[in-house]
């Protein structure tokens, strides 16, 4: 059973391996926070959605399954976001723009699509956490070389536990690199991970 | 043909459940949302205006903007400010600022209150460096220093600058030229000076 939560870290990473939900991992890691901020979005949801679906699977009928998953990721993620909007302002600023940008991560339909519409809540609920962390570590990594070399410092923090902090790593004379942070640089990044990633396992 | 219907039906089901879902959490987060912005915006009205205000109010002018005065006391003789929204298009969004002005129509301080531009580049804007820069600035320095103005333009999101910083002048070039605020103006003016007389 805890492979199940195990495979999602590094065997069957959602970006490194399955390359799923690319363009949110493009678009937030312009620094480490934003990575985390939107990593942590995406554990809840992928695990609240996978236990939803894990329990409905067998009154739906697999001719409309992808509309019914879409509407149950949807229905979710808008709850999510009104709630936090209304109760938790800060934590909806901080995260605002990551949360609607859930519903289009193709990790989430994919995970439901192949996992949690065949498998029990519990391992649903494991196979959600695990592709979330993941998810989150990529998403991290990537954030926090992205802005080291695009803007020259470094934001760190968790969300609602810990406030965002920016620390100036390469001091004020530095230029920043800004194609690290606009869209080439994060295929650049990505793709120097994944061959990192092909290189390790390769040799281990 | 019937399984059609059937599969309708059911996608029909789970539409309608969780359509009934979030109508219910919508109509029960509907004034929380609401209080909290209302919150913001008045916390983002004291901070742009003038130090030493003790009460505002919001008018509406003859062209629809909404202003905010800011006055000393209770009597409402004494202005000392004044407040309003600037809007402006940036490179992925409209960009809107709260823009504090001082009596003789200086910015006092603006706060970008909402954007959605790039992240890592536009999302700038929001940054106290870039916002302060504002502060003291007249309208004739209101352009980004690529436009020959002051006001420096972030680095690789000078159409969102553009957007914060033209959006600040037109408004700054809007109210300074409303009949009622000048008259306003002038009758602060005289009040001072009538005060002083009297000293």
């Amino acid at each position: 059973m805890i492979k199940e939560f195990t495979k999602g870290i590094l065997k069957e990473n959602p970006i490194l391996v399955l390359a799923l939900g690319l363009c949110p991992t493009l678009a937030v890691t312009t620094t480490a926070y934003n990575g985390i901020g939107m990593g942590v979005a995406v554990i809840f949801v992928l695990t609240m959605s996978n236990i939803i679906i894990s329990l409905i699977r067998k009154t739906v009928p697999s001719k409309i399954r992808i509309p019914i998953f879409i509407t149950v990721i949807a229905t979710f993620v808008t709850i999510v976001k009104l709630v936090m909007a209304g109760y938790t302002p800060s934590l909806s600023k901080q995260l605002g723009i990551f949360v609607p940008l859930i519903v289009v991560n193709c990790i989430i339909l994919g995970r439901a699509e192949a996992f949690a519409s065949k498998n029990g809540v519990l391992a649903s609920a494991l196979d959600g956490l695990g592709m979330g962390t993941g998810f989150t570590i990529v998403l991290f990594f990537m954030g926090t070389v992205r802005e080291i070399i695009g803007s020259g410092t470094l934001t760190l923090g968790f969300p609602i536990l810990i406030d965002p902090h920016t620390l100036n790593i390469m001091g004020k004379g530095y230029s920043s690199a800004l194609l690290m942070i606009l869209p080439p640089g994060g295929f650049i990044t990505l793709g120097i991970f994944m061959w990192l990633k092909q290189l390790w396992v390769k040799n281990a | 043909m019937k399984n059609i219907l059937k599969l309708g039906f059911i996608l029909m089901a789970y539409a309608g459940i969780a359509g009934v879902l979030l109508g219910w959490v919508y109509t029960k987060t509907k004034p929380k949302i609401d209080l909290q912005e209302k919150l913001e915006r008045e916390q983002a009205i004291r901070e742009v205006l003038p130090d030493g205000i003790e009460i505002f109010e919001e008018n509406t002018l003859d062209d629809g903007t909404v202003l905010i005065i800011g006055y000393s006391d209770d009597s409402k003789q004494n202005v000392l400010g004044y407040a309003a929204m600037a809007v402006g298009t940036g490179f992925s969004s409209n960009v809107r600022t709260m823009l504090g002005l001082t009596p003789d129509f200086k910015v006092n301080a603006i706060k970008v209150i909402y954007q959605s531009e790039t992240p890592g580049l536009g999302t700038h804007s929001q940054d106290s460096w870039f916002q302060k820069q504002f502060s003291g600035k007249t309208k004739g320095d209101l352009l980004v220093n690529k436009d020959g103005g002051k006001i420096e333009a972030i680095t690789g999101a000078t159409i969102s600058s553009r957007a914060v910083t033209n959006s600040v002048r037109e408004l700054v070039e809007k109210l300074s030229h409303n009949p009622k605020l000048t008259r306003m103006q002038k009758t602060a003016e005289d009040t001072l000076s009538s005060d002083n007389s009297s000293n």
